[in-house]
């Protein structure tokens, strides 16, 4: 099993994504509870090692929308450890290119926040 | 990840059938476009269900993507420009399909298949990004 680790820049984004679609709480939880079950579950984007970045894609039953255009809970998996790093909607930004910038700004504020975990 | 046998690939020749399963122009109001209509509706389904063979195959080679390969970044910058070539000429399709009574069935397996390929380049694109595998990497040491 591993150790799930939350960090207050997933929380911010995922507060975010419930304002707007605020009935999606109980989708997200229950995706972070298969997601902490079997980690490898999920796909992988390619290339990360020995660590992994996955996602796992979440439908949102309330709004009958399906996990083709649903949530996107994007991971890290460590040895022993996995943190969600981002939460959104697919379309949401629109642009990959997007999507990649928003993924950079929440790494690097993960860093930052298990970097003053640690030195704390 | 060995790009040569991911190009040359069955999987990857799929939007040729496509652009069969489209050569009588879609985008045409020309009413002799039943016949075609009603003929690739049946195609149309194949169309699909290679197109998520496709997406399995290239997910399967993802998984198995070498720890140790030297050309990871190119590798998945001509995966990438592949996948964004394909969703492009679907996003055209797409759009040519739309809002046209007789191409509803197409164009629902369309967008479907659209958002597949879509979903394909926004995850190679993070993937062939070195600034978030060195942001990875670093978030990964600290957890």
């Amino acid at each position: 099993m591993f150790e799930l680790v939350l960090t207050e820049a997933f929380t911010r984004v995922r507060r975010k994504i419930t304002m707007a679609y605020q009935f999606s709480e109980s989708d997200i939880d229950r995706a972070i509870d298969e997601i902490t079950a079997a980690p490898d579950a999920h796909p992988v984007y390619p290339g990360f090692t020995p660590h992994t970045l996955r996602k796992c894609r979440v439908a949102m039953r309330a709004y009958k929308i399906p996990e083709r255009k649903g949530l996107r809970i994007i991971y890290l998996v460590g040895k022993s450890a996995l943190a969600p790093i981002h939460v959104y909607k697919k379309g949401h930004p629109p642009q990959e290119h997007m999507v990649v910038a928003e993924i950079k700004a929440q790494l690097r504020e993960v860093i930052e926040e298990l970097g003053q975990r640690r030195s704390g | 990840m060995n790009s040569v046998a991911i190009h040359s690939g069955p999987e990857w020749q799929f939007l040729g059938m496509a652009r069969d399963v489209f050569g009588f122009h879609p985008e045409s109001e020309n009413s002799s476009l039943l016949p075609g209509a009603v003929l690739s509706a049946f195609k149309i389904r194949d169309l699909h269900r290679m197109s998520d063979r496709s997406i399995a195959a290239c997910r399967a080679r993802f998984e198995a993507c070498a720890a140790g390969c030297s050309k990871k970044f190119d590798c998945l910058q001509v995966e990438l420009q592949e996948a964004t070539g394909i969703r492009d000429e679907l996003l055209a399709m797409e759009q040519a399909l739309s809002g046209k009574l007789l191409f509803a069935y197409h164009h629902k397996h369309i967008s479907e298949i659209l958002a597949d390929w879509d979903e394909l380049v926004t995850d190679l694109s993070i993937s062939a990004d070195p600034e978030i595998h060195s942001l990875a990497a670093e978030a990964a040491a600290l957890l």
